[in-house]
């Protein structure tokens, strides 16, 4: 039960995470191999800073912090050991991202003029008016994969040959890659895209796009566009324990001038496989919605 | 036994049909009892549990919330049921009564179930035992504490042959069994899920709860399989209904 309570601590916990994470955001992504990061999208290292990628381990990824909760117990059952049987519970378990500054190399995002007053809208909104505006997962919406991704939350996979999976605790996420489809060619619009998947050797390529509405891709709204095409590579790897490893390229040339990759790393957490409730629809379901607490309709204006 | 198909005969469509389904659904999981996986419907639409025997066994407080949560619906005044009026959670074991589709994927150690309406998620937890690692994120400064009742519950299970079990407690009495039946604080659900055949998923479920009704009594669900997966589960997101018009919880 999502209890005013809980989003309290909730938000207590995330604030203290990207304080404590504030360090990290203002440097570039440590640890980014020679070559780029298992996983990089095709063209990526036309995006390392001269020099090449910042030193780290052989085999380590761009990451975020500490982890945030403690580690697996030593006797937790292990991941299939099968590269494409990504089936469990997974969590991100580093420092949330508030906002994307830069991408996995460090690169500054991209953005042209139109998301560049968007973003700075947003944060203004936020942080000097203190009027924030409302976003799908405020009014208890999939706010799509990114932000859904980000939070420090468990999710499931549950995968066959047809379809794979993802369920999340919160927002009432439930994203389903068709293996081996098309787009489909229909008006139809959803919240978490249309997503459409293929192996390539261990790694499940997904490309999404067609969505209901234009995504916040981060706590302060870094944005993308209904017609955005957001590719996942998803991948396990071996960090002391399974992890799961996913690379997003945002190619969205209604808010940037490229596309730009970030990527994230999630923890098998078999121990957290029982969802707390999620019910947000008990507040923000009463009369007022969100506006009751202190959110704003946004502008219009630029966003698609 | 299967009888061959006559050269230049075609399969009558009935038996090809019952074929394929038991191809897809005949699966056995590793641990022996016939899966549970698959896309899934109730046979028929219902909004109020139907005693397998008798009559409900109201306890006074029992029938007078029943009547008056009638009452109110005659005269479409939804105060009583914050499903209709917000979209909240209908837990459990209302949220078996949604009409729409819903999947289950059925694993060794969790048995989840996937609605199509509001995407709404249900978990029955096989773990035993040393399996059952406590949850870091759970019971903790995290959610402020393990024992707040929710519309869902805490739902444990354990296979008995071929017959999925599953017990729930820690259910909100905020919120209704159905359409109109009260719920109390010491609810508790003892559900048998079994397959009838490959077709055919039934749920008996007994309700026990001494502040409405004076003994647990026995309802039964018939779901019928479904085509198709997952991927064919529209976005029915019950704030977008509510908010156009529609019935929050399609009937």
């Amino acid at each position: 039960m999502m209890t005013m309570h809980r989003v309290a601590t909730n938000a207590a916990a995330c604030l203290l995470a990207v304080v404590l994470a504030g360090s990290a955001l203002a440097q570039p992504p440590a640890g980014a191999p020679p070559g780029g990061p298992p996983g990089a999208p095709p063209g990526a290292p036309t995006g390392l800073p001269p020099g090449g990628p910042p030193p780290g381990p052989p085999g380590a990824i761009a990451g975020n912090g500490p982890p945030t909760i403690p580690p697996l117990a030593a006797n937790a059952p292990k991941a299939p050991a099968d590269p494409r049987n990504l089936e469990g519970t997974w969590n991100h378990d580093q420092m949330l991202v508030f906002r994307n500054n830069v991408d996995m190399y460090g690169e500054p995002l991209p953005y042209n003029p139109r998301g560049r007053r968007l973003m700075d809208r947003r944060v203004k909104a936020t942080y000097v008016d203190q009027l924030p505006v409302s976003n799908a997962s405020a009014e208890c919406l999939p706010p799509g994969q990114p932000w859904q991704m980000d939070l420090n939350f468990p999710f499931q996979i549950y995968q066959d040959k047809d379809v794979v999976s993802l369920l999340f605790q919160e927002y009432h996420g439930a994203w389903h890659i068709r293996m081996n489809g098309q787009h489909r060619k229909d008006a139809k619009q959803e919240y978490f895209g249309d997503s459409i998947g293929h192996w390539d050797g261990d790694t499940l390529v997904v490309d999404t796009t067609n969505y209901r509405r234009s995504l916040w891709l981060d706590v302060d709204g870094t944005p993308a566009s209904v017609n955005a095409h957001l590719s996942f590579r998803i991948r396990k790897v071996e960090l002391g324990g399974t992890k799961l490893e996913v690379v997003v390229t945002v190619d969205d040339p209604w808010y940037y001038t490229k596309p730009w990759s970030m990527v994230r790393v999630y923890a098998w957490r078999p121990d957290m496989a029982n969802f707390a409730e999620y019910n947000c629809e008990n507040q923000v379901g009463a009369k007022g919605g969100v506006s009751q607490y202190g959110l704003v309709p946004e502008a219009p204006e630029e966003t698609q | 036994m299967t009888h061959p198909i006559r050269p230049g005969r075609r399969a009558p469509l009935h038996r090809t049909f019952l074929a394929a389904a038991l191809l897809c659904a005949g699966v056995a999981t590793a641990a022996g009892h016939p899966s549970l996986d698959g896309v899934w419907k109730l046979e028929r639409a219902q909004s109020e549990f139907v005693p397998v025997q008798g009559q409900i066994p109201f306890t006074e407080d029992g029938r007078k919330g029943y009547e008056a949560n009638k009452a109110a619906a005659a005269k479409k005044e939804y105060g009583y049921d914050r499903t209709q009026t917000r979209c909240a959670s209908p837990g459990l074991p209302r949220v078996m009564l949604t009409p729409r589709l819903f999947a289950i994927h059925d694993r060794p150690q969790l048995v989840a179930m996937e609605f199509e309406w509001n995407r709404l998620v249900r978990q029955i937890d096989l773990r035993q035992g040393e399996a059952k690692l406590p949850n870091p994120m759970q019971g903790g400064a995290f959610t402020g504490g393990g024992d707040v009742p929710t519309m869902m519950g805490e739902t444990t299970g354990h296979w008995e042959g071929k017959v999925l079990v599953a017990h729930t407690k820690k259910l909100s009495e905020q919120k209704l069994l159905d359409a109109y039946l009260p719920s109390g604080e010491d609810l508790e659900l003892t559900e048998h899920i079994r397959l009838r055949d490959a077709n055919t998923l039934e749920d008996r479920i007994t309700i026990q709860d001494p502040a409405n009704f004076t003994k647990p009594w026995d309802t039964l669900l018939v779901f019928k399989r479904q085509p198709g997966t997952v991927s064919q589960f529209r976005e029915d997101i019950c704030l977008e209904r509510r908010n156009a018009g529609e019935a929050p919880l399609p009937r």
